[in-house]
């Protein structure tokens, strides 16, 4: 059992080798499960309702080069129903928009990153859509590259703007960047 | 910088944990009017299904309300046959009301609320009955020619009006009923037929959201509903309006009928608790599997419409029911 994991860990280390450094025009994919505190506008039972989102984000476009990097990304986002608790719950929607996305490199493992993005969110249960917008900061943990990918462990911090609700995500998440064209690396 | 990290953790996990440490409000009281018509007293299409979804929902509303451990108080307005006023009068609070379902009658049943509910408390409204695409149902008449159209606003108003308290739930199963849908100041309703463009100017719109404590539940959207048959098999049908039927089965009831004693959690509810989105999503299911009401998408036939139940509510789902 052991030496299974052993191997994984040698085949991983394979294809990301660490510390090389990669720049250029990338693709990337985005996963993070993130907790939603939803805060209401109206006068509601409770300050703030609970409820868990995921999402998946897929970046067209992009650019890194030593420091900056810049990205658009389509995004979807799944929340679910707040927790229950008294005579309302707060409805879970599914949503769908995009988001331009720029990081800046600290030191050779960390980076900043910040997103502003609007979406149209569709409620689950019943046949009602609305308009948000929404800003992410985050950190994000270089995990494993190689001059053609790249692999982060993120940590963002989502603010929901709705109409009736602005919510506060706070997630963990792993990004892959894909560089095409090899450009770069040492 | 690490002291502001770890005060803005501790507050979302505060936050977070709302509610697990807050006391629950308790649920309270359930009224119920119910109104049915069968037309025969006037000029327009008789109905057959509309007594018995009065009825029934009667009996299901009330064994609903003792399975939750809240006392009941149901009230049936009925239309029967040719005549124009009921033989039975409801005592509600301290008013008597005529259980013919004539507008005035409804009026003062909805009035004599009044005083008798507290916030939390729920009331249920129920209507079966004709309704048109101007946003009026057709209520007792007064004389054979007499239509006896009522704004459903009008009912809606009433409730408002009269500011009866507590959490009401408005079921009509009648044609065209999604057209009196009160509109959301936060979403737009996707049916109803709206495009990105309303979704924005909806975001941007200088209207509040406020918490609401009237849901309306409609058997359709901007077209006709339909009545069905639960047993086929034998002479002396069974009708229920097709929505109605669907909300039976999710609240337990079925044909032939099971005892009453026998209903205990129903099959809509989700983790023990009965919401208007558990409700609705049962019966979309049910009228969904009842292809003879719902002509299936054809290229051909591209602008045949179907039965599509709506409900109101925008951003917060209203529990009905705890078990």
């Amino acid at each position: 059992m052991r030496r299974r994991y052993v191997l994984l860990l040698l085949l991983i280390s394979a294809v990301f080798p660490l510390s090389a450094r990669t720049t250029g025009y990338y693709h990337s994919a985005t996963a993070t499960a993130s907790g939603y505190l939803g805060f209401s506008h109206f006068e509601d039972e409770i300050p703030a309702r609970t409820a868990f989102s995921g999402s998946a984000a897929l970046g067209v476009f992009g650019y890194q080069s030593q420091h900056w990097d810049g990205s658009l990304e389509l995004y979807f986002q799944d929340a679910s129903r707040s927790l229950p608790y008294g005579l309302y719950r707060s409805r879970g929607f599914t949503s769908i928009g995009i988001a331009a996305r720029s990081s800046y490199t600290m030191n050779n493992k960390f980076s900043l990153y910040g997103q502003a993005g609007t979406e149209v969110n569709f409620y689950h249960q019943i046949e009602e859509a609305f308009a948000s917008f929404s800003l992410q900061l985050g950190g994000q943990l270089l995990l494993m590259e190689n001059p053609s990918y790249q692999l982060f462990m993120t940590l963002p911090l989502s603010l929901h703007l709705r109409k009736e609700i602005t919510a506060l995500q706070v997630g963990i998440g792993l990004r892959y960047h894909l560089f095409p064209y090899h450009e770069g690396g040492t | 910088m690490r002291k502001l990290i770890l005060l803005l953790l501790s507050l979302i996990l505060i936050l977070s944990s709302c509610e697990l440490y807050m006391d629950e409000p308790e649920m309270g009281d359930v009224y119920a009017i119910m109104v049915g018509l069968d037309y025969k007293n006037n000029s327009q299409d008789d109905l057959k299904g509309t007594l018995n979804d009065v009825d029934e929902l009667h009996i299901v509303f009330g064994k609903m309300a003792e399975s939750s451990d809240s006392n009941y108080f149901g009230y049936t307005f009925k239309q029967e046959g040719v005549a124009y006023t009921s033989a039975v009068n409801h005592s509600i609070g301290t008013t008597m009301v005529n259980a013919y379902p004539s507008i005035e009658n409804i009026e003062q049943a909805i009035k004599a609320l009044v005083n008798q509910t507290d916030d939390n408390d729920l009331i249920l409204f129920t209507y079966s009955g004709h309704g048109k695409d101007d946003g009026t149902i057709a209520l007792g008449a007064t004389s054979y020619s007499d239509a006896a159209l009522s704004p459903v606003q009008e009912i809606l108003d009433y409730f408002v009006d009269f500011d009866i308290k507590g959490r009401k739930l408005i079921i009509l199963d009648t044609c065209f009923s999604g057209l009196s849908l009160p509109e959301n100041p936060g979403s737009s309703n996707t049916v109803l037929g709206s495009s990105i463009d309303d979704w924005y100017a909806k975001y941007w719109e200088n209207s509040t959201y406020v918490l609401p404590d009237m849901y309306v539940l409609t058997a359709s959207a901007d077209t006709l509903s339909y009545e069905i048959d639960l047993d086929p098999s034998i002479s002396a049908d069974h009708r229920h309006g097709l929505f109605t039927a669907g909300l039976l089965k999710a609240l337990g009831w079925g044909h032939p009928h099971p005892n009453p004693d026998t209903l205990q959690i129903p099959p809509a509810a989700k983790e023990s608790v009965l919401t208007v989105d558990s409700l609705y999503g049962y019966i979309l299911d049910f009228i969904e599997e009842h292809p003879d009401f719902n002509p299936q998408w054809n290229i051909l036939k591209l602008n045949e419409t179907k039965q599509h139940p709506l409900v109101s509510g925008g951003a917060m789902d209203m529990v009905l029911f705890r078990f």
